[in-house]
């Protein structure tokens, strides 16, 4: 994922409302996306995007360039799901038969996807949205987390199983790693 | 290795996240190497990677429900307001103009649409008409680029086993039509002192050229074979010469999407603080581009078929960023262990990678050579007035010069005359050559009039197509649309340039000169129609027009019939068809039998051949730049002519 420019981003650290309004422009559609896929409520993510950058706003003079900026933006707007209370343990399944692999266009099998990652637990569907949504490598994501790398890794593995299951022809009963 | 081990390690191959790991590097590569061969035989694990693509696809590139526009809420709640603590208005609370709806985004960021930017947006058939509009935008593009700098990085990874990824830092400053300077700076940590950092610099100043940088070598000779830099420099370099070019693709890629089919678009992102279009394409169709970066130097080889994310200033269609990732045939996987690599499937070989674009003028200011350089002189020399009527004595008026030539792109800009002159090299014909510019995109005429060669006068290529143009006659034309010739009386043009064939050819019907055939004994005197073709093989078989080649240069000789076609880039094809019922003897001792069109044909992998015997004729169709697969799907697709 593409980092700011770091002069403009400097220039908005210092007050600049210019440069911050770019970085809205930049990063609010991300944000949003990461925040869709990890709350699975489209309204929701809405308010959560506003509150994240308005937490972005209020602490930018905080960042010091210790990690990327972009780590540290998704690291806020993670913050903020938690602590609207989304912590998920809902799990459901679809009661449909796996449909066999079609091309990539098919919206039937995007809609499959896309409620196979909403029945995910919130570890695994944060893990696999920061790594293959947002294309953040494991040592990004685990900041973002708040986990170690070596989780990460596990976490996105097991999503994938998961995910992959619902659209395999044969299923079979795995061991899920420890979370 | 089992199949939850193999599971979990394509997981985090597919993420790039194996060479991050602590640990030796020769047990990950056997690691890597157990993964493949375990993958090469187990079906499930097989499909486990390939629905961790299809999930890629879909959650990372695919265009998704409507992504809102929050800017305008966000900078009421934050700048628009005093800086304290104030609750987020929840959206019921809102109401949101239609206006402020983006298109359905891809995964990465969206440039900034707000505003008057005209930046078209991938639309709801997920790009397909922007795929369908890009080789005409790329072509038109390189009108519109003066000058530009950026700063880069290259990533190679495979170059040696002793040496698993290399870094590097880079500059590139262009200004148009033909001066660059491109400079790489090798930033690698090598095991000890005799590895030799591979820098490489590379300027081309108009009649100057130079490059310095280390031979490459095989790789079992590395580090030995290269201990220091050799600087090459060309003086008196014609324009836009094909020995010591400038690698104007990575400016605008436009030779690698000439006669190119709508690519597969992967998505939208920002590089470089500029929004890209990123496209999926092969390593032999971005050939031009890739070896301005590698040619010179000490790196390691791609494969044609190897797999590239190609990224796109969307503006400029400048390459912000170029990933190479190996293909996973099993001719790859031979040519890979001839050249001692041991790249695994889908490995990022190769990534060049745009920090900074500054399009602000500057002064360009080439380094000067060092002192050392080898020197060549081409006999290029620069006239600062072109006469009308170079050879008096001729029996016709070229007329080539300023006002008799206009020179206009497909957009109807005019192209300026840029540099003009002579070559005159040792017993070889004196040459004048007049060339136009505008941006990155050239035009240029060469003309002889004591041209006594035993083939068409330019570099034209063994097979041609003719063309019989009214008030031009007789017109060769090479296999890319590059490269057109006349054979006059008492003159011979050569004409070449970045645009297209049908502004060549509008070109040439201005200088005033007839074509007319070639002697019989020139090579050039077997090109062919189809309906010459057809009547020397009766069963002739033509690739189909919708398999991503143009319409092939044709040779006959005798009931032999050759057909060459050109692809984007370097990607090509040579088509032989003879009268025969059996094949001969292999060449190959890989060589193997293949399944198509109702038998069985053999592909002999050292020569890129595939050959089949067809109503009593032998049909053979040769590439360095398809891979088997693409063969066979271009020959099922083979009809009658």
């Amino acid at each position: 994922m593409h980092e700011p420019d770091p002069a403009g981003l400097r220039r908005a650290i210092q007050g600049d409302d210019g440069e911050f309004t770019e970085l809205v422009r930049a990063y609010q559609a991300p944000v949003w996306r990461f925040l869709r896929h990890l709350v699975s409520d489209a309204g929701l993510a809405e308010d959560l995007t506003q509150e994240t950058f308005l937490r972005v706003y209020q602490r930018l003079s905080t960042y010091r360039f210790e990690c990327r900026f972009t780590t540290w933006v998704f690291q806020i707007a993670r913050n903020a799901a938690i602590d609207a209370g989304r912590s998920a343990t809902r799990r459901r399944r679809l009661e449909t038969t796996p449909l066999v692999p079609t091309p990539p266009s098919d919206p039937v099998q995007r809609a499959e996807i896309e409620a196979a990652l909403a029945s995910l637990s919130e570890p695994l569907r944060a893990a696999v949205t920061v790594v293959e949504v947002l294309g953040l490598r494991y040592r990004e994501a685990a900041i973002v987390l708040d986990i170690p790398e070596g989780t990460v890794k596990s976490r996105v593995f097991s999503a994938r199983r998961e995910l992959a299951r619902w659209y395999a022809l044969d299923e079979e009963e795995t061991d899920h790693d420890a979370l | 290795m089992r199949c939850d081990d193999v599971a979990a390690l394509v997981s985090a191959a597919f993420d790039h996240e194996i060479d991050s790991e602590v640990g030796d590097p020769t047990e990950i590569d056997a690691s890597l190497a157990a993964m493949a061969a375990h993958l090469r035989s187990c079906d499930r694990c097989a499909r486990f990677e390939t629905e961790l693509r299809l999930l890629r696809r879909v959650l990372r590139y695919e265009p998704t429900e409507m992504v809102p526009d929050l800017t305008d809420e966000i900078l009421e709640q934050t700048t628009r307001r005093s800086p304290v603590d104030a609750p987020v208005r929840r959206r019921n609370a809102i109401r949101r103009s239609v206006r402020g709806w983006l298109v359905p985004a891809a995964a990465f960021v969206v440039a900034a649409i707000v505003g008057a930017t005209a930046t078209a947006l991938i639309g709801p058939d997920g790009g397909a008409a922007y795929a369908r509009d890009l080789p005409a935008r790329v072509a038109a593009d390189q009108h519109h680029v003066d000058r530009v700098r950026t700063r880069f990085e290259i990533r190679e990874r495979g170059w040696h086993p002793s040496v698993k990824r290399r870094d590097y830092s880079g500059t590139l400053a262009y200004q148009a039509p033909e001066r660059l300077v491109l400079e790489l700076r090798d930033a690698t940590e090598y095991p000890d002192q005799r590895w030799r950092p591979n820098d490489v610099d590379l300027i081309v100043d108009e009649e100057i050229a130079w490059t310095s940088a280390r031979a490459s070598c095989p790789l079992e000779s590395q580090p030995a074979c290269s201990p220091r830099r050799r600087t090459q420099q060309l003086i008196g370099r014609e324009p836009f010469a094909d020995d010591a070019s400038a690698p104007l693709d990575v400016i605008v890629p436009a030779r690698s999407f000439a006669r190119a089919g709508p690519p597969r678009i992967v998505g939208t992102r920002r590089i470089a603080g500029r929004s890209a279009l990123g496209v999926e394409v092969t390593a032999a169709q971005i050939e031009p581009l890739l070896d301005g970066y590698l040619a010179a130097g000490n790196f390691r080889a791609v494969h044609p078929t190897d797999r590239v994310e190609l990224w796109l200033d969307r503006e400029s269609s400048m390459p912000l960023s170029v990933a190479v990732f190996a293909a996973g045939s099993a001719d790859r996987s031979r040519w890979a262990t001839e050249q001692g690599y041991t790249d695994s499937d889908g490995l990022a070989i190769v990534e060049i990678t745009t920090v900074e674009v500054d399009e602000r003028p500057f002064e360009f200011s080439p380094p000067p050579p060092p002192v050392d350089a080898s020197v060549r002189d081409a006999g290029f020399d620069r006239a600062s007035i072109v006469p009308p009527a170079r050879f008096p004595d001729a029996p016709r008026t070229t007329g080539i010069g300023a006002d008799a030539v206009v020179a206009r792109s497909a957009t109807g800009d005019r192209l300026a005359l840029h540099r003009t002159g002579t070559v005159m090299t040792d017993g070889g014909p004196t040459v004048v050559t007049t060339s136009f510019s505008d941006g990155r995109s050239w035009v240029k005429i060469r003309e002889t009039a004591v041209w006594s060669g035993d083939r068409l006068f330019g570099d034209l290529g063994p097979v041609v197509r003719r063309r019989r143009l009214p008030s031009i006659g007789i017109v060769y034309i090479d296999e890319r649309g590059t490269r057109l010739g006349i054979h006059g009386d008492g003159v011979d043009v050569e004409v070449s340039g970045s645009v297209s064939e049908s502004e060549l050819v509008g070109i040439v019907a201005q200088l005033g000169v007839r074509g007319e055939p070639v002697p019989e004994d020139w090579p050039e005197a077997g090109t062919a129609g189809i309906a010459d073709a057809r009547r020397a093989s009766p069963s002739l078989l033509t690739v189909g027009s919708d398999s991503g080649f143009d319409r092939p240069a044709i040779r006959v000789v005798g009931t032999s019939v050759t057909l060459a076609y050109a692809g984007p880039g370097a990607r090509g094809l040579l088509v032989t068809e003879v009268a025969g019922s059996v094949l001969g003897p292999p060449l190959d001792v890989d060589a193997r039998s293949v399944e198509l069109r109702d038998t069985v044909a053999r592909f002999s992998p050292s020569i890129g051949t595939l050959e089949w015997v067809e109503e009593a004729t032998v049909v053979a169709l040769r590439s360095e730049t398809l891979g088997l697969a693409e063969l066979v799907t271009v020959a099922d697709a083979m009809v009658q002519a």
